[in-house]
């Protein structure tokens, strides 16, 4: 690079300027001693985060261990209300049919004649077939 | 000559070497990077020194050792920068300092001026240009780089260096003609 006047004021006055600053660098041992334990203290933190994270993950885990026995407590406690009763009281009403199931006291009536005998007994309780085999009156004359 | 793993104590005391032999001179540039604040030049340098231990910055044997490390101080001294946006402020302060003391009389740089405010001058001068151009003269007129070592450090072109090399002196001789150094 070739040199001018100009460029020579310019490095004259840089060069004061690094004069001045050569006289309050800072040594490098300060420096590098400073950076070691930087380096030191990096790792500690480090160490530190490391051990709180296992500290909370035992934490976390302990909790959950302890909520989900509490849960399983809790859900054989209700298991043991809800069983049958029916050996306790043996003169205890049967438990009401399914919805599936169940039929209206007067479905039959729904039904074609001829059906009837299948499925409905006359309300004075006597064992002969009702209506089927009786024609009407009205009907027989 | 490479320097590995950090860890390894043949290659620490290699690199502790090289970075002593360049201590006073990263320390310059560390101040340029700094906006010439003493204290964070010296947190930048330490950082950058904490970078090489650790092996966050590694020197691949490719280009001057010098150039390389004048390359993370310029990074860390970024980072930091973006860390410390107040700092700003305190720039800010010293710029209005510098501008607040008194006009040189012009009777040219040796005779009116001590050498106190010729470097004041100079670095008033510096901070009134863009952050490139600064560079570029820090590292050719302070460091005594080839403009193309200046475009290694900095990372861009050499084509891009020589012309912030060259505005950035055009730059600085009108602001310091303004303060009165011709």
């Amino acid at each position: 690079m070739n040199s001018n006047p100009q460029e020579d004021q310019l490095r004259d006055l840089f060069g004061e300027l690094k004069r001045a600053d050569d006289q309050c660098t800072p040594s490098f041992e300060t420096d590098w001693v400073a950076a070691g334990s930087s380096k030191r203290h990096a790792l500690f933190a480090e160490l530190r985060y490391g051990r709180l994270a296992a500290a909370l993950l035992i934490i976390v885990g302990v909790v959950a261990l302890l909520s989900h026995e509490r849960s399983e407590k809790r859900s054989m406690a209700l298991r043991i209300k809800s069983q049958p009763t029916a050996n306790i009281d043996s003169n205890a009403e049967p438990a009401p049919a399914s919805l599936d199931t169940w039929q209206s006291p007067t479905a039959f009536l729904l039904k074609e004649p001829d059906e009837w005998d299948q499925t409905a007994r006359p309300i004075d309780g006597s064992s002969g077939l009702f209506p089927s085999t009786q024609p009407h009156p009205r009907h027989s004359t | 000559m490479s320097f590995g793993a950090a860890d390894d104590g043949m290659d620490d005391q290699g690199l502790r070497e090289q970075l002593e032999k360049h201590h006073r001179e990263s320390f310059g540039w560390a101040l340029s990077c700094c906006g010439r604040d003493r204290q964070r030049a010296e947190d930048v340098l330490q950082r950058s020194y904490l970078k090489v231990l650790e092996g966050r910055a590694r020197y691949e044997d490719r280009g001057a050792f010098k150039t390389w490390l004048f390359a993370v101080i310029r990074t860390t001294a970024r980072d930091e920068r973006r860390r410390e946006a107040l700092h700003r402020v305190g720039l800010l302060r010293y710029e209005a300092r510098i501008r607040a003391s008194p006009a040189p009389n012009g009777d040219g740089a040796g005779d009116a001026l001590d050498r106190a405010r010729l470097r004041d001058a100079l670095v008033a001068a510096l901070n009134k240009l863009p952050a490139r151009q600064r560079e570029a003269m820090q590292l050719v007129f302070y460091h005594d780089m080839s403009v193309s070592e200046a475009a290694d450090v900095l990372g861009i072109s050499l084509g891009s260096a020589r012309t912030h090399y060259e505005r950035g002196k055009q730059s600085l001789r009108t602001h310091l003609g303004a303060e009165g150094i011709q």
